[in-house]
């Protein structure tokens, strides 16, 4: 197990803090709607888990769903 | 023999020594005179600018002129503290430092990708998220052959939302720390581009970056 890419926060001087900028509202949008779809694509993965059994069913998502 | 009753017509001219006594005494009684003598000078003074009239009226001209002044600089002076302790210290503005880092792992032909995002709050104030817009972008090198020295590009894969419904904000100097177990159908040929963005309900947004390359994962098969 290599860790050549895990950045630890100690690396960093106190006081340190990273850049930050205005999102646009587009940018802010277009993230929305990426999350959108992988919440539909994850949704469909564990709807599929259930069928086959090997996720036990939500009552909450069940109750929704109805 | 003249010469010696010339000098000894000499000695008696001059002054007799001061009396050990008397300086003896001076020395103990210093302060008491000097402070009479103060007093003494004190009471001459008061003697004479006692009749002087004090206009009261000029005096409290000058002395408020003189605390407006030490006010209004004394205002200026706190006015730069603050800009500089507030303003240019950035003192309770929105100060972040996400981090984002991943590893392979491959456990019975299946490969996996281990991201573990990090943030932490080093200003004063509690920051609140935008959760639905705070993502993990992962993204895939593209092999390709080139004759110049290019970047190599790469293409979004997939977009995975960071923070759990209980991640509403952070508080200062809180470290936040989430792990995601990502499924891969196919490992990259060179690597994966993770870039960890944040947005804060107050519009600002910060991003983290790094690279799992392939190589990591070979290492991951050899161990």
């Amino acid at each position: 197990m290599t860790h050549r890419n895990n950045n630890l926060l100690d690396r960093f001087p106190p006081g340190f803090s990273a850049h930050r900028y205005r999102a646009t509202p587009e940018e802010i949008e277009q993230y929305k709607q990426w999350n959108q779809i992988q919440r539909e694509i994850q949704e469909r993965y564990r709807k599929k888990l259930i069928e086959e059994g090997l996720l036990p069913p939500d009552p909450e998502s069940d109750e929704k769903r109805v | 023999m003249t010469n010696s009753t010339s000098h000894s017509v000499q000695h008696s001219v001059d002054p007799p020594e001061p009396d050990p006594d008397f300086i003896k005494w001076l020395r103990e009684n210093c302060v008491p005179i000097g402070g009479m003598a103060v007093g003494a000078l004190m009471f001459c003074l008061l003697a004479h600018y006692g009749s002087i009239t004090i206009d009261w009226i000029r005096t409290k001209d000058f002395t408020d002129a003189f605390a407006n002044v030490t006010q209004s600089l004394a205002l200026i002076a706190g006015g730069v503290w603050a800009y500089f302790k507030f303003a240019k210290g950035r003192t309770f503005q929105d100060r972040l430092i996400p981090n984002v880092s991943g590893k392979f792992i491959s456990i019975e032909g299946s490969v996996f990708l281990v991201v573990r995002t990090q943030l932490q709050n080093v200003g004063l104030s509690q920051i609140a998220f935008d959760q639905e817009a705070s993502l993990l972008n992962v993204f895939e090198y593209v092999p390709s052959e080139v004759e110049k020295i290019v970047n190599v590009e790469n293409k979004r894969l997939t977009s995975l939302q960071v923070f759990g419904k209980n991640d509403r904000s952070i508080e200062p100097s809180e470290i936040l720390e989430r792990q995601t177990l990502i499924a891969l159908p196919w490992v990259s040929k060179i690597g994966y581009h993770l870039e960890f963005n944040v947005l804060a309900d107050s519009g600002y947004r910060w991003r983290a970056t790094t690279i799992v390359d392939r190589s990591e994962f070979e290492d991951n098969d050899k161990g």
